[in-house]
């Protein structure tokens, strides 16, 4: 039996991204962070990429204007009477916006890779369109004005690898999407390589691209409360002095959400769902003492609490699920300040991966892990795995307790 | 020209008590029409489900361009324990089911019963634990079972899953086969 956990992707031969012409430059405006990334998605999984958004700096050949955007109105005026740039244009409804201008090609949304792969090759005059979506309403609506289907002339010379085909069908959301969340789960691939390799990026004060401070994150606040729920709930004797009821659970409000923790029933109930990216980037962020309020609910029952809280929530998770994805998204992939990646580590239980965070290449870290005591570097050199998913695995890992460091035995 | 990637292929075994989910496992993981021995049961298992497996069933998971994993399901009644040591030859891994509510109270007599027979894999680490039927209410999820497993010395993973979910029943045979690699390069 032959499992390589070491394979590094394909190695055989084929075109490269040096072979190609440098990607041509858009910019691209008025639209969502969202719209943003999903465009970026697609211009950089094109082999050779054929579009790149531009920096702040640099000249664009072309804009990319989200037309629902408030801005893009504006914009596409501002445009017209400047550098007069051809624009592609994303709409819901491509029929509703009447722009003038130098349009090259309406998008409807939600944006298709067929759709973009069209416009990259009216662009950069590569591959015309074999079936073209209309840029002007279909005959029975009304031509708004100004909108110009005349063709557009190529801005570069054609490259000489034309792209992969599309998947057809396929949610043009969801790349994206899984991009920035493993983004916010294990950090930037580039930033922790660089920080791995510059070793005087020591343990010391403040954060760093390698390290963080934990005790400024929601997880260690959490840890804390649930602490002292333990050693309040253990302490609590029934025939104490009138006034006194056992510790239910605790809540921590920021100023978007509200987390419920009830230790007893082993959930944690949110009033905002963490699948949104922004969301999540925000709630485990950097927290200042006065940024968290803690309450502690006291009372006889948990069942009036538990209605109140459920009322409010819109997703729960079990506490070890929590801290999981909590712990995940505090260290995007880097490591609490004083870790020395030389220090071993055994693991103690699997955590139940069915219900937690998925987190990529996690039965191979565990795996090694669980075959005997072994240090950070050495758990990154036997699996082949990126270094910031294998930090991303010990903070989560470590705040289960899963994971813990390795005493020397006893002399 | 580059020449094709060898194929490696696998066996792992399914086993855990009558009517946990073994055969639905294999059928939701196999990419070929699983070979099945499902009988009406003439004894107290006709309560439990309508038909059981007597011989064994079989499926095929491709994990990857060079993996290939051969699914063997054994039967789950006692009589026919012969077929488990027919089935275990060369097999590279091994994946127990277990069920959370039938099986929860008495994890010792369980994990005995399926693992004993299979000390090779035991030895190489090269088994993982699926727990089916676990209530969102059960407080007492898979610890049961993981105390067990610490109580023999072993730290075999362990997992909620529902046998009709691939995603559940893939990573508990990529478990078995990945820990048991790790182990043999550990020694």
């Amino acid at each position: 039996m032959h499992l390589d956990t070491t394979a590094t992707g394909n190695s055989g031969a084929g075109p490269t991204v040096s072979d190609a012409p440098a990607p041509l430059g858009v910019a691209l405006r008025a639209m969502s962070e969202r719209t943003r990334a999903l465009l970026c998605w697609h211009f950089g999984r094109a082999k050779p990429q054929r579009l790149t958004e531009t920096a702040a700096h640099e000249i664009p050949h072309a804009l990319f204007v989200d037309a629902d955007h408030p801005a893009a109105r504006t914009l596409l005026d501002t445009n017209l009477s400047g550098a007069c740039l051809p624009v592609v244009l994303l709409a819901v409804d491509p029929h509703r916006h009447a722009v003038r201008g130098p349009i090259v090609e309406v998008i409807a949304k939600p944006v298709t890779a067929v759709a973009l792969a069209r416009v990259t090759g009216l662009l950069t005059g590569n591959e015309p369109p074999a079936v073209t979506e209309p840029v002007v309403p279909p005959p029975d609506v009304a031509a708004p004005s100004g909108i110009a289907p005349e063709p557009v002339v190529p801005l570069l010379d054609p490259p000489t690898n034309t792209t992969a085909p599309p998947v057809p069908g396929e949610d043009p959301a969801a790349p994206a999407r899984a991009v920035a969340r493993f983004d916010i789960l294990c950090g930037t691939e580039q930033a922790i390589e660089a920080a791995r390799r510059d070793r005087f990026d020591t343990p010391g004060e403040g954060t760093s691209p390698l390290y963080y401070d934990p005790r400024s994150h929601l997880t260690t606040r959490i840890e804390r409360e649930l602490a002292h729920s333990l050693r309040d709930r253990r302490s609590f004797a029934p025939d104490t002095p009138s006034g006194s009821e056992p510790l239910l659970g605790f809540g921590l409000s920021m100023t978007h959400i509200d987390l419920f923790v009830l230790p007893e029933l082993d959930r944690v109930y949110v009033t905002a769902t963490l699948r949104s990216v922004s969301t999540a980037r925000r709630t485990f962020a950097d927290i200042e003492p006065d940024d968290l309020t803690v309450t502690h609910y006291r009372g006889p029952t948990m069942s009036t609490l538990l209605q109140r809280v459920q009322a409010l929530a819109k997703t729960g998770y079990t506490i070890d699920g929590f801290l999981w994805l909590a712990a995940l998204m505090s260290s995007r992939g880097r490591l609490p300040l004083g870790t020395d990646t030389r220090t071993p580590y055994r693991l103690q239980r699997w955590p139940n991966l069915t219900r937690l965070e998925p987190l990529p290449d996690s039965i191979e870290i565990c795996g090694c892990w669980a075959a005997g005591p072994a240090s950070i570097d050495e758990v990154i050199e036997r699996t082949g795995v990126h270094p910031r998913v294998v930090h991303a695995f010990h903070n989560a890992a470590r705040t289960l307790g899963a994971l813990v460091p390795e005493t020397a035995p006893d002399a | 020209m580059r020449e094709p990637d060898t194929l490696h292929v696998s066996k792992v075994l399914v086993a855990g008590p009558v009517g946990v989910g073994k055969t639905t496992a294999i059928r939701t993981l196999s990419s070929v029409p699983v070979l099945e021995t499902e009988v009406v049961p003439t004894d107290d298992t006709r309560h439990v489900k309508g038909t059981t497996t007597v011989a064994m069933d079989f499926g095929v998971l491709r994990l990857d361009e060079r993996q290939v994993v051969h699914l063997y399901g054994t039967p789950g009644q006692r009589r026919f324990d012969f077929m488990w040591d027919i089935l275990s030859s060369g097999g590279a891994g091994l994946v127990v089911l277990v069920d959370a509510g039938a099986d929860g109270a008495r994890p010792h007599v369980v994990l005995d019963d399926y693992l004993s027979p299979y000390p090779d894999l035991v030895e190489a680490c090269a088994v993982a634990i699926g727990v089916t039927r676990l209530r969102s209410g059960d407080r007492a999820g898979l610890a049961p079972w993981q105390r067990e497993l610490e109580r023999r010395g072993l730290l075999l993973p362990v997992f909620e899953a529902d046998p009709r979910r691939r995603r559940d029943v893939e990573r508990l045979v990529r478990a078995s086969l990945i820990v048991r690699t790790f182990h043999a390069e550990a020694r």
